[in-house]
């Protein structure tokens, strides 16, 4: 997780230049620098490195996304990685999981009964039809 | 196997292609569908079912492997794996239900057109709600499939949790 989000301003006097870095530190403790520029760095680059930052955080899994409560628990109740328990299923895979289920079931009910459909399985025209047509030179 | 970034990208945009690709072939066959079904014109409902058949098999079965192939190769290659998160297990069964599904469905998009293509067949014999049917299950499928990659809600299981753990140890040696 990105808790922190730095701009460095410092002055480099072997060059004489001034020198802005946008620091990246995150909660497993670990930090990057995002950018640097010769020169005093405006808001719109300052955000777009952080753009750029949030992009590349939601592309690849979070390290502490087992730590993360699923919704509806605060961080105090979460049962996580440091405590050597396996993470509670969140609430939505249940709800996904349910409905996944009742679609399948009423799919397959639909195609057992024809559900309105003609021929077998609702899928295929009647066997009389098809019978015709291939008979026909 | 963990892909360089320069790759994964690759894969990612592949990914999504294909992906977004089927969706709008659905779409399309969605539509062909409701034609086919609600038109008045003979020519359009028989032209809607024979080129469903055609179009079934080089546009949305070859979108539907390759979604399945890349979003494999994808998950496989990244840190995401293919078990280790809820939202990933979803669209893996997703995708494999609704390309299994088609590959079923082939049989069916064949006859349809061959009764479509005789003319002494009778044009209420040959309108078929069954495509529209499918077409909207599948629409709704892969939405909800492309939600998920969107939104990628949390929630690892306990296999990615235990995959986790040997990872953080194997780092902290």
């Amino acid at each position: 997780m990105l808790i922190w989000m730095l701009a460095i301003c410092i002055h480099d006097q072997s060059h004489n230049k001034r020198v802005t870095s946008v620091i990246a530190v995150h909660a497993s403790g670990t930090y990057k620098t995002l950018c640097s520029r010769d020169t005093m760095m405006m808001l719109d680059e300052f955000v777009e490195c952080f753009q750029k930052e949030d992009i590349h955080m939601a592309d690849l899994p979070n390290r502490n996304d087992a730590t993360r409560p699923p919704s509806g628990l605060d961080n105090d109740n979460n049962i996580g990685l440091d405590r050597g328990v396996p993470p509670s299923t969140p609430r939505w895979v249940y709800v996904f999981g349910i409905i996944a289920l009742v679609v399948i079931v009423l799919f397959v009910i639909l195609h057992l009964t024809g559900g309105g459909f003609r021929g077998h399985g609702g899928h295929t025209p009647p066997s009389s039809v098809v019978e015709q047509s291939v008979q026909q030179p | 196997m963990t892909m360089s970034p320069g790759l994964r990208r690759f894969a990612l945009t592949l990914h999504v292609v294909s992906s977004v690709g089927w969706l709008g072939a659905v779409a399309t066959f969605l539509a062909l569908a409701v034609v086919s079904l609600t038109s008045q014109n003979a020519q359009m409902v028989r032209g809607a079912y024979l080129v469903m058949e055609p179009t079934a098999w080089f546009i949305l079965l070859p979108l539907a492997f390759a979604s399945l192939l890349t979003g494999l190769i994808c998950s496989l290659g990244t840190t995401w794996g293919l078990f280790r998160h809820y939202w990933v297990i979803f669209k893996l069964i997703i995708n494999v239900f609704a390309t299994f599904v088609l590959l079923i469905y082939m049989e069916t998009f064949r006859l349809m057109a061959r009764v479509a293509a005789d003319p002494s067949v009778d044009l209420a014999m040959v309108r078929n709600a069954s495509p529209v049917l499918h077409a909207a299950l599948a629409l709704v499928l892969l939405l909800v499939a492309t939600g998920l990659s969107v939104y990628k809600p949390r929630g690892m299981t306990a296999y990615g949790w235990r995959k986790q753990q040997q990872q953080r140890r194997m780092l902290q040696l």
